[in-house]
């Protein structure tokens, strides 16, 4: 917890100066899971005043303290499927729109053969975007929680309400359809690679 | 290639993206912005006590629903079961036998 529980607790109550507290303790830890589930830096800011508006209007729903941080990334998790649904018609980038310098510089990094500057972080973060953009939005912010967020399965159970196994199944098909869409970037590269050379 | 090595290519893959993204600054608007919000959606002032006593309530309008359904639906003890055109019968019957005896 990065507050006390009184703090959560005189928020519940309606004191406006424990819960500024606590979004300026959580906001940093929010925008940053915010931004690796949508994607979007533009629209980060938005989508977490939107996880805090819900928080401050649900708190009192809140059993207790102990569950708030579960509580906080479910409400996360929401903005963020809200948020995905009403993109869903916009259109998103394709393995296509990658150009074989990009995969070719993203895969050098990911093989540990260059330090990470600027210009490829960014690059990993565009071949990221497309390989997630390959799965369904419940497998992205599934493997986005556990993958990058680093979060333990206990803490996927107490947010998806599920037990162990369930949640394991899920992970597991989950990464199986994020394998195949990393399959199909290599072969695409390779592909390009091939065809380069016989020009 | 084999599974485990695009599984493990895979994780290597989630590790330098979780180094590509660190979090981001709020921007100095972060918090008014967020408040402005907040009370655009609160409700009017007067709707806060309507909202609570109807929230409170609700579950006791839900049971008195279920419970004067139940009472209704079962069939009442003592009663014979006839409807009003089988009492009306009965009735007539009755007052036709009486002319009959006089």
């Amino acid at each position: 917890m990065l507050v006390d529980y009184e703090v959560v607790k005189r928020a519940q109550s309606g004191d406006p100066a424990a819960f500024n507290e606590l979004v300026l303790a959580y906001r940093k830890r929010i925008l940053g899971t915010v931004f690796r589930l949508i994607g979007r830096q533009e629209d980060v800011e938005d989508v977490g005043q939107e996880v805090f508006l819900r928080l401050y209007y649900s708190l009192d729903q809140l059993r207790t303290a102990e569950v708030f941080e579960p509580w906080l990334y479910r409400l996360t998790v929401n903005a963020a499927y809200d948020y995905l649904r009403k993109q869903r018609r916009q259109p998103e980038a394709r393995m296509a729109d990658l150009s074989e310098e990009q995969v070719m510089a993203a895969d050098a990094a990911v093989s540990g053969r260059q330090a990470l500057e600027e210009k490829q972080k960014t690059q990993i973060r565009e071949l990221v975007a497309v390989l997630l953009g390959q799965v369904s939005e419940e497998d992205r912010i599934l493997l986005t929680l556990k993958e990058v967020q680093g979060l333990s399965l206990k803490e996927l159970e107490a947010i998806y309400k599920v037990n162990e196994n369930a949640l394991k199944v899920r992970l597991f098909r989950a990464r199986q359809r994020m394998l195949k869409a990393f399959e199909a970037l290599e072969k695409q590269e390779l592909k390009t690679s091939a065809n380069r050379r016989e020009t | 290639m084999r599974d485990e090595e695009r599984l493990e290519r895979l994780n290597r893959l989630w590790e330098t993206y979780r180094l590509a993204t660190s979090e981001p600054e709020a921007s100095v608007n972060f918090m008014p912005e967020m408040w402005a919000k907040i009370d655009a959606a609160r409700p009017a002032s007067w709707a806060f006590p309507v909202i609570r006593l109807a929230s409170r309530f609700l579950p006791l309008a839900a049971a008195l629903a279920l419970a004067l359904g139940v009472y209704t639906w079962s069939p009442r003890s003592g009663s014979t079961g006839a409807g009003y055109v089988d009492m009306l019968a009965t009735d007539l019957l009755a007052d036709l036998g009486e002319d009959d005896l006089t």
